[in-house]
């Protein structure tokens, strides 16, 4: 499940996993990931001029093509 | 995986550093277990123990690949669903073929971008979870051989476009690996030389004529005008002046 990409994603960037969540909105058809990570940890999933948040996206993308659901990706501060 | 030898010694420092003799390895390369610890008995002899370990050593080759499958496996089941892996460990690099059968284009996505990204982020995870550098390297069938050997060729006819018109050209914007592959394609041509140009993560490659000016208005002697097949647009017999504003000379694209 896409959420639980997020998760795993997430999970294993980041100093604290404990404090990764992972929540979904769901639309009709669209739903909507929003991450929430530690303080500190928010740069890891952004990355570098937003390069790994943009990777996740992708891969987001292309995973939601097979679920045939758009997915979009929220990064809450 | 290899089969445990015993080691004795007074304390389990000694037998540990006497199983490092023995495998002519650090200790961070052995896993050790540890079978029982020294006893000094009554006056130091009698019912004395020699503390005892054993020790083999650590696979950490295939202890590289069982994380680079997992992690591989869970970035690219949710796009493609099961899929066969191989892989192959080089020095510091580990190079993955996915077969991802008909899934192959959504999995390489537009322009490689979601191939990338799934390097980009496996190779991020990698980094965190293991504790010496690791380069991990996903290719798709030879989806990036091919895509590589374009590229050096493109690489070629720009730098051939580059001195019949003596002006400088560029790429589109590239990852830095492909920028080093046009580098190196071009390096040992002498009337040309190569430099990066542009900000961020996608620069591009500017092919320079070494004799030409590099601002380039295409009125070097060399340049005079559209022999050469393909730039053919260049203008050059329109006496000069009214270049029409210039394209990059691959495509315009920003990233």
């Amino acid at each position: 499940m896409l959420k639980d990409l997020v998760e795993y994603i997430a999970k294993s960037l980041v100093d604290d996993p404990d404090a990764v969540k992972v929540s979904e909105v769901e639309g009709e058809q669209t739903s909507v990931l929003e991450l929430k990570v530690a303080k500190e940890d928010l740069g890891k999933v952004i990355g570098k001029q937003g390069r790994t948040a943009r990777a996740m996206r992708t891969i987001l993308g292309a995973a939601s093509t097979k679920a045939r659901k758009r997915t979009v990706l929220e990064i809450l501060e | 995986m290899p089969e445990y030898i015993e080691f004795e010694g007074k304390s389990i420092d000694a037998a540990i550093e006497a199983a490092c003799a023995h495998f002519d390895a650090p200790r961070e390369k052995l896993e050790i277990e540890i079978l029982n610890e020294s006893k000094s008995g009554i006056f130091g002899f009698v019912g004395a123990k020699k503390a005892r370990v054993q020790a083999r050593l650590a696979d950490t080759e295939s202890e590289l690949l069982g994380l680079c499958t997992s992690v591989l496996t869970r970035l690219v089941e949710p796009i493609i669903g099961p899929f066969e892996l191989r892989m192959e460990v080089e020095e510091g690099r580990v190079r993955a073929s996915i077969d991802a059968g008909e899934a192959a284009g959504l999995l390489i996505g537009r322009e490689g971008q979601t191939l990338a990204s799934v390097q980009y982020l496996a190779n991020r995870v990698l980094a965190k979870r293991w504790p010496e550098p690791v380069r991990l390297h996903v290719d798709i069938g030879d989806y990036r051989e091919r895509q590589e050997d374009t590229l050096v060729q493109t690489a070629l006819d720009l730098a051939e476009r580059a001195k019949a018109q003596g002006r400088a050209l560029s790429t589109r914007p590239l990852s830095s690996y492909h920028r080093r592959l046009v580098h190196l394609a071009l390096q040992a041509d002498e009337e040309i030389s190569t430099r990066s140009k542009g900000d961020g993560p996608m620069k591009r490659v500017i092919i320079v004529p070494r004799n030409g000016r590099t601002g380039g208005d295409g009125r070097t002697g060399s340049g005079r005008s559209g022999g050469n097949g393909r730039g053919g647009r260049a203008g050059g017999r329109s006496g000069g002046r009214t270049r029409r504003p210039r394209k990059p000379a691959e495509d315009g694209r920003e990233s």
